[in-house]
């Protein structure tokens, strides 16, 4: 071991913690960056410049696809919270462990519960889609740009939550449910509650002071099953792709849930699926999308090229990452424990399939088994 | 804007998202790029990388908390750069000096020759971390994570730098004994 690598591997330690580091951050640790700030345009320059380069720098793309699936069941506020400072949902919110099996069913049922008292004025502009990561979000907004947001998570899901600048809390009961309506500054307030037996988390935050954010948790109720705002693209990006899925999961495997986004401009689309095996609380990850490459000397088709991107230091580190060559359906394709890449030139779309819960034989099998279903 | 509107761009495929991630988090990017690099022009082309990666994985990831999510990425995305433009010519800079501090904290001659491996002692000083107190781990991640100098640290916890280094120097005891313990040193 060397320095080096203890000062990698302490870049790899969770956000949770970096959290609790980064709580207090003080603005006069912020750098000026004088003139120097770039065109955003630079940014599609480089990515289509150096593409490639930029692929050699990191790896941990494909590790960064893993979708936890335990989270902390959510349980209201047991830290104080100092007025006038920054939070993030997370940290109000804090308890044991549970497991996807333990409450995915349950989650899935409560995506249905959403506020039935919408203010007026004010209407439904967005449904998420995050079955995969145990968190829906709701948009409501009126005419005049006003927006009211609704979460609902399990546990510490909901740490994108930023409670920023609080002025007061007030301790509400919302249905018995016991909650924490946060003044903020301004005219921003957050409600947030938990229903601990159940372990989920719900809140709701407005900037317009006319709306009544306790009377809106209290409506808080199975409504009509929604359908999340971008299911559209998802169908689209599967036209244009194709639907792919694989035959031959492991026993006790079934999709979760399949998310897709199609072409563009002038950047690509894809198809994500995750798989499940809810008694054991592991899972298999599958995308597919469609890919282009740029070299200094142009444009390649070359598959086993665009494959490699997609196994984790293939391309930076070849020389210290244990990869076999497979074919799969007759395409080029590479393997490792954990990922497999294969790549269709002649679509120009590239297959991963990634977990850590099965061995990479079983990964194969699966790999291979992958069919056009339409 | 607020994050998770940020991450719903992300989610849509919206350019925005860069430009919005840019607008909220660029200066705090660069800065972290910035304590490790020192350049210009280095910092810059690692905050384009940054959004690069980030956007190549948003989705499926949607990180807890999106700034700490951009840190990691640029802090690692930096190293890598600043390994590859010092292999030529090493010596100097705080990133030097923080190399040369966890040097001494490595207990033996254990070989982590893979990224499996990294990932398990990652998971070791994450334990380690939570061992520690509130103000000795935000000082060990402030220099050890960000490579902020003991003076900045000194400053943002009203304390003397000698203080600083003390702490530092007994945290990096700790975990090297730690470490000892968890059969790094066999």
């Amino acid at each position: 071991m060397t320095g080096e690598q203890l000062f990698i591997a302490i870049g790899m330690v969770e956000e949770s913690c970096l959290a609790r580091c980064e709580y207090d951050e003080k603005p006069d640790l912020v750098a000026d960056r004088e003139d120097s700030k770039m065109k955003v345009n630079k940014i599609w320059l480089i990515a289509a410049i150096v593409a490639l380069m930029v692929l050699l720098m990191g790896s941990a793309i494909a590790a960064l696809v893993k979708m936890d699936v335990q989270s902390t069941k959510a349980i209201m506020p047991s830290q104080e919270i100092v007025d006038g400072e920054t939070v993030f949902v997370d940290k109000v919110f804090e308890g044991e462990k549970v497991t996807f099996e333990e409450v995915h069913d349950e989650f899935i049922e409560l995506e249905a519960y959403y506020p039935q008292m919408i203010p007026e004025g004010y209407e439904m502009t967005f449904v998420s889609n995050d079955a995969p990561m145990q968190h829906r979000v709701i948009h409501f907004e009126n005419g005049a740009g006003d927006l009211i947001k609704y979460w609902l998570y399990l546990g510490d899901s909901a740490s994108v939550i930023e409670i920023y600048e609080i002025q007061e809390k007030l301790e509400v009961d919302v249905n018995g449910l016991p909650g924490i309506l946060y003044v903020q500054k301004g005219d921003t307030r957050t409600l947030v509650w938990a229903d601990e037996d159940k372990g989920f988390g719900f809140a709701l935050r407005a900037n317009d002071p006319a709306v009544d954010l306790l009377a809106m948790a209290e409506s808080t109720a199975k409504g009509e099953k929604l359908t999340p705002t971008h299911s559209a693209e998802t169908l689209q990006a599967l036209e244009e792709l194709g639907d792919f899925s694989p035959l031959d999961l492991p026993e006790g495997y079934e999709e979760l849930d399949v998310q897709g986004w199609p072409l563009s401009g002038d950047w690509y689309s894809y198809v994500r699926k995750w798989y499940v095996n809810k008694a054991e609380n592991t899972r298999i990850y599958f995308e597919y999308e469609t890919y282009r490459i740029v070299t200094e000397d142009g444009y390649t088709d070359d598959a086993k090229t665009a494959a490699s991107f997609f196994i984790p230091g293939y391309v930076s580190r070849r020389e210290e990452v244990v990869a076999e060559d497979v074919e799969i359906c007759g395409m080029v394709g590479i393997m490792t424990q954990q990922h497999i890449a294969w790549a269709d030139p002649d679509t120009h779309k590239v297959f991963h399939i990634y977990s850590e819960d099965v061995t990479g034989e079983a990964l194969l099998e699966v790999a291979r088994s992958v069919v056009r279903n339409d | 804007m607020e994050d998770n509107a940020i991450l719903d761009l992300y989610f849509a495929r919206d350019e925005l998202a860069i430009a919005e991630t840019d607008r909220k988090y660029g200066t705090y990017c660069y800065t972290v790029a910035n304590r490790i690099l020192c350049s210009r022009e280095d910092c810059e082309e690692t905050v384009s990388d940054t959004y690069y990666h980030t956007w190549n994985a948003i989705p499926p990831q949607r990180p807890d908390v999106l700034k700490l999510f951009l840190a990691k990425i640029t802090r690692n995305l930096a190293f890598s750069r600043w390994r590859k433009l010092s292999a030529a010519k090493r010596g100097g800079g705080e990133t030097e000096l923080v190399l040369e501090e966890l040097a001494g904290c490595v207990p033996g001659a254990v070989c982590i020759d893979d990224n499996l491996n990294l990932k398990e002692l990652a998971a070791t000083i994450q334990t380690f971390l939570d061992t520690l107190t509130r103000r000795e781990r935000d000082i060990f991640l402030r220099r050890y994570f960000f490579t902020d100098d003991a003076q900045t640290i000194a400053r943002r916890w009203g304390m003397k730098r000698t203080q600083v280094n003390t702490i530092l120097s007994r945290t990096r005891k700790k975990l090297k004994t730690y470490l000892t313990q968890e059969g790094y040193d066999l």
